[in-house]
């Protein structure tokens, strides 16, 4: 019998790479985390960030991207119009967009030493922590 | 044309941006009222005048077509140039490029085709100004407000 694979708890937005998920599961086998390329074929590609930070809430996603202020901006509308979001993990600028392997230790260690049993609903975190 | 159809056209004159140097120039058409009202109703959602959303109209249409796969949306510093169905702006696709150094690596990186990041760095070539601010507002607003 084959092992399913574990349930997506985060989408990877279109701003990271398909090498930063790849290399989360290198670290850590069926860490829960899809890129939104693949995720549903791709549909979500074309959403607004309002649309898609209703739809992860509706899936119990939380939406992992680097900072752009424009997204917790739109989160913090979602909100006020009485909407929730699945929850934010952003990198700090200071996190090299073409860094993959440290993208993915920040983000496994953070996974699975902090969060993973949060309730992630309209949460925000970014990565690194403050000290 | 009839004389009804041609008193439900009005037309506009509108002041826009010249691409060169932003001096404004005058750009006037005509169209069926009912786009008028279209417009006009968008402009109220928008809390914008209609001349100012029609110039924006005439701005980006024209940007679109002069670069196929670029579109704008609303982001914290105003209209932002995109590619068109991705999710990702042209200053995120310049932030990886300029990592990378590569157009190659950059593909690889969003795994993309090249052809489309080189229509964005060609959108970004030609307004690096527009580009540099976009990130600037966007990294450094998020900074700020942490």
């Amino acid at each position: 019998m084959t092992k399913r694979p574990a349930q997506p708890r985060l989408l990877a937005d279109e701003n990271t790479s398909h090498r930063f998920v790849s290399a989360c599961a290198r670290l850590l086998r069926d860490f829960p985390i899809v890129h939104i390329a693949r995720w549903q074929d791709g549909s979500w590609l074309g959403l607004d960030d309002a649309a898609l930070l209703m739809s992860c809430a509706e899936a119990s996603l939380v939406l992992v991207a680097f900072d752009r202020a424009t997204l917790p901006w739109h989160a913090g509308q979602v909100l006020r119009a009485g909407e929730s979001h699945g929850g934010l993990i952003l990198f700090r600028r200071t996190v090299r967009s073409a860094n993959y392997g440290e993208q993915a230790r920040l983000l496994t260690e953070f996974w699975f030493n902090e969060s993973r049993a949060w309730d992630w609903m309209n949460r925000i975190v970014y990565l690194p922590k403050s000290p | 044309m009839t004389t009804l159809a041609a008193l439900r056209i009005l037309t506009f004159v509108h002041s826009v941006h010249t691409l060169e140097d932003m001096r404004s120039a005058y750009v006037s058409g005509r169209v069926p009222a009912r786009y008028e009202r279209l417009v006009t109703k968008q402009a109220r959602a928008a809390r914008t005048s209609k001349s100012d959303l029609v110039a924006r109209y005439v701005i980006e249409k024209s940007l679109e077509t002069e670069f196929p796969g670029i579109s704008f949306r609303d982001s914290l510093s105003g209209r932002e140039a995109y590619l068109t169905g991705h999710r990702v702006a042209v200053w995120e696709v310049v932030a990886v490029h300029k990592e990378t150094q590569s157009v190659e690596k950059t593909a690889s990186h969003f795994r993309w085709p090249r052809v489309l990041v080189k229509r964005v760095l060609a959108y970004a070539k030609a307004f690096p100004e527009e580009i540099h601010s976009a990130r600037d507002e966007e990294t450094g607003t998020a900074s700020a407000a942490r």
